[in-house]
């Protein structure tokens, strides 16, 4: 081995992988722009958003607010509402989507590099190697 | 042949990464690629492999 990382943030660095993560948890409904404002926030503490899922167009998950993810300088964080967050999508919510963010990082790494994949689960663990 | 090694546990979503069989400014190279997708790590260790020198091949001379 010549170098470890370990990497252990609630954000997300880039917004195409977002995409992808989402789009894998079923949130196929995205829109995009900059600091766009979420609905079903109060007034009182609006938030905005440069990735958003509508609450309108999920409405099989009966959410309070819009789900979105704002731009930061340490790359994309969620701004979910606490309530959603706990009984409708769940509380495990964020760490389905780094998983599956996290694996699309290593496709992303094998077609850059012109690699092989190869997934296999351990216990709690995906062990994913990238062969080049 | 080199290796990027990713391990997610699935309970945590934390992910680690070893990047094996490549030595210096191509280890870099590679950790640097994937800094850009999956950001800032916690932790960023190089490992003695990562200094090793290639060791330069002896020519035998005819007259050794």
């Amino acid at each position: 081995m010549s170098k470890y990382m370990t990497f252990e943030s609630q954000s997300f660095a880039n917004g195409d992988l977002l995409l992808e993560a989402l789009s894998e948890i079923g949130f196929t409904s995205v829109a995009q722009g900059r600091d766009l404002p979420l609905d079903g926030w109060d007034k009182r503490n609006a938030r905005t958003a440069d990735i958003i899922i509508r609450r309108r167009d999920v409405k099989n998950h009966h959410l309070l607010a819009d789900i979105g993810f704002q731009r930061t300088s340490s790359g994309y964080v969620a701004v979910i509402d606490d309530m959603d967050l706990d009984h409708r999508l769940g509380k495990d919510f964020i760490v389905r989507l780094q998983n599956h963010y996290h694996e699309a990082a290593a496709r992303k790494m094998a077609k850059k590099l012109g690699g092989t994949l190869i997934k296999e689960r351990i216990g709690k663990t995906i062990k994913i190697r990238v062969k080049f | 042949m080199a290796e990027i090694e990713f391990s997610i546990d699935t309970q945590t979503g934390n992910c680690e990464t070893k990047i094996n069989g490549i030595q210096g400014p191509n280890c870099e190279q590679t950790a640097r690629m994937l800094k850009q997708v999956l950001g800032t790590p916690t932790t960023d260790r190089k490992t003695p492999e990562f200094h090793a020198r290639q060791t330069p091949k002896r020519l035998v001379g005819a007259n050794e």
